[in-house]
């Protein structure tokens, strides 16, 4: 499925750690997960542009972490179950801690 | 080994693997599965003996050896250390038979107290039936607990630094998760082992992975390289490319060396040797690598084109 065929999905994500939403998805770096890996888990899951992956893979990999989602404690709940199995380093928490 | 690559019709991606690497690749995949509590019986190296080496395998073991803890692995090397191939220095981390023992030597060396799996967790839990019986008692009293074994814990890692977030979210998923990565572990070991073993242990058969199995291989494979990682000490990213640098020096003097000497050590350009069970890891960890890094192009491939058409 391609989320990107969604409409108003993007441009929701994309806003990244707005205001309001009560919870963020962590990605964390970590020595094992190849570069390409990490961007497509954030394009066919996400449903991110190539670019918009590649961008938050890179800001991973150089400052250890990236917020890759907002939402509902349980929206982000499934993100991070999703995240953990890829096999990406993922944690929840609450936004603005 | 060759990498994955989207076959002709663009149903299927496809790499080669020569049956030495793909019987080490099964093998390591089913001690990943038993890490997680799952069941390896699937994983059944009798019928891929044929003449590869793995015929000199106890039977007995393989059956038991989520008890005993003795894998066809504490067999130690392939019978000829002469070929190229990467993997030759096959042995089991806690180096119960000496690499270069006789092929008969392998089962007098193996005992109870002194085999272990290839990824064998540590003393303090080194027990497969004592850790079942964790997750078990889990599920019974609906408390789940951390795995305390590092390598499973970065496969299932906490969710949260707040303990209430992170256990409420054990509690939700663990089940799933281990269940999930068991079913395309064991999807990877049959895919390993579909291929009739070859006498030459250079042919490289084909290893097909459909093109709806391709995003659970690609797990798969993530998944061993993180507890391989795990074993190896693998940190930070220095790390990883210190021991990418010590296994293809290893590599790339077998190369130029001729057939008398074998993958024993390596130095690499941090100064750490590398020898016996972690260059064997290490070699391992590589192939994974490649493997994964290829697959997951050719998903990268197939996921942007289908962006392009909707």
């Amino acid at each position: 499925m391609n989320v990107k065929t969604i409409p108003g999905q993007e441009v929701r994500q994309d806003t990244g750690a707005s205001v309001g939403e009560p919870w963020v998805t962590l990605v964390w770096n970590d020595p094992v997960t190849t570069m390409n890996y990490v961007v497509y888990v954030f394009e066919s899951y996400f449903g991110f542009s190539e670019r918009k992956a590649h961008r938050l893979m890179m800001q991973v990999h150089s400052e250890g972490k990236a917020v890759v989602s907002t939402g509902g404690r349980e929206k982000v709940e499934m993100d991070v179950q999703a995240m953990h199995s890829f096999g990406l380093w993922a944690t929840m928490q609450r936004s603005g801690e | 080994m060759r990498p994955f690559e989207i076959s002709d019709e663009g149903t299927a991606y496809v790499a080669a693997l020569s049956t030495p690497e793909r019987l080490v690749l099964a093998q390591v995949t089913g001690d990943v599965v038993e890490l997680l509590g799952g069941e390896d019986t699937d994983v059944d190296l009798d019928d891929a003996g044929g003449e590869a080496d793995v015929d000199r395998v106890d039977r007995e073991d393989t059956e038991d050896g989520a008890k005993t803890g003795a894998t066809p692995l504490d067999q130690g090397a392939p019978p000829t250390e002469s070929d190229a191939a990467p993997l030759d220095g096959a042995k089991p981390l806690d180096g119960a038979v000496p690499h270069d023992a006789p092929d008969d030597a392998g089962a007098s060396a193996r005992t109870p107290a002194t085999a272990g799996d290839s990824l064998g967790a540590g003393a303090q839990d080194a027990d497969p039936d004592d850790h079942l019986r964790q997750i078990l008692d889990g599920i019974d009293a609906d408390v789940v607990v951390a795995p305390a074994d590092p390598a499973v814990r970065r496969l299932l890692p906490d969710a949260s630094d707040d303990p209430e977030v992170a256990h409420e979210f054990r509690r939700l998923t663990d089940d799933d998760l281990r269940q999930r990565k068991v079913d395309r572990l064991l999807l990877f070991a049959d895919l390993l082992l579909e291929a009739s073993p070859s006498a030459d242990e250079d042919e490289q058969l084909p290893l097909v992975v459909g093109r709806e199995e391709g995003a659970e291989i690609a797990g798969a494979l993530g998944d061993v390289r993180q507890v391989i990682g795990s074993r190896l000490g693998l940190q930070t990213d220095a790390d990883t490319d210190a021991l990418y640098r010590s296994v293809s020096a290893t590599w790339e003097e077998d190369e130029g060396d001729g057939p008398e000497t074998g993958p024993e050590s390596a130095r690499g350009h941090a100064g750490e040797a590398l020898s016996g069970p972690e260059l064997f890891l290490g070699s391992v960890f590589l192939l994974t690598g490649y493997l994964q890094e290829s697959l997951t192009d050719c998903l990268l491939e197939h996921h942007r084109r289908a962006g392009r058409a909707s």
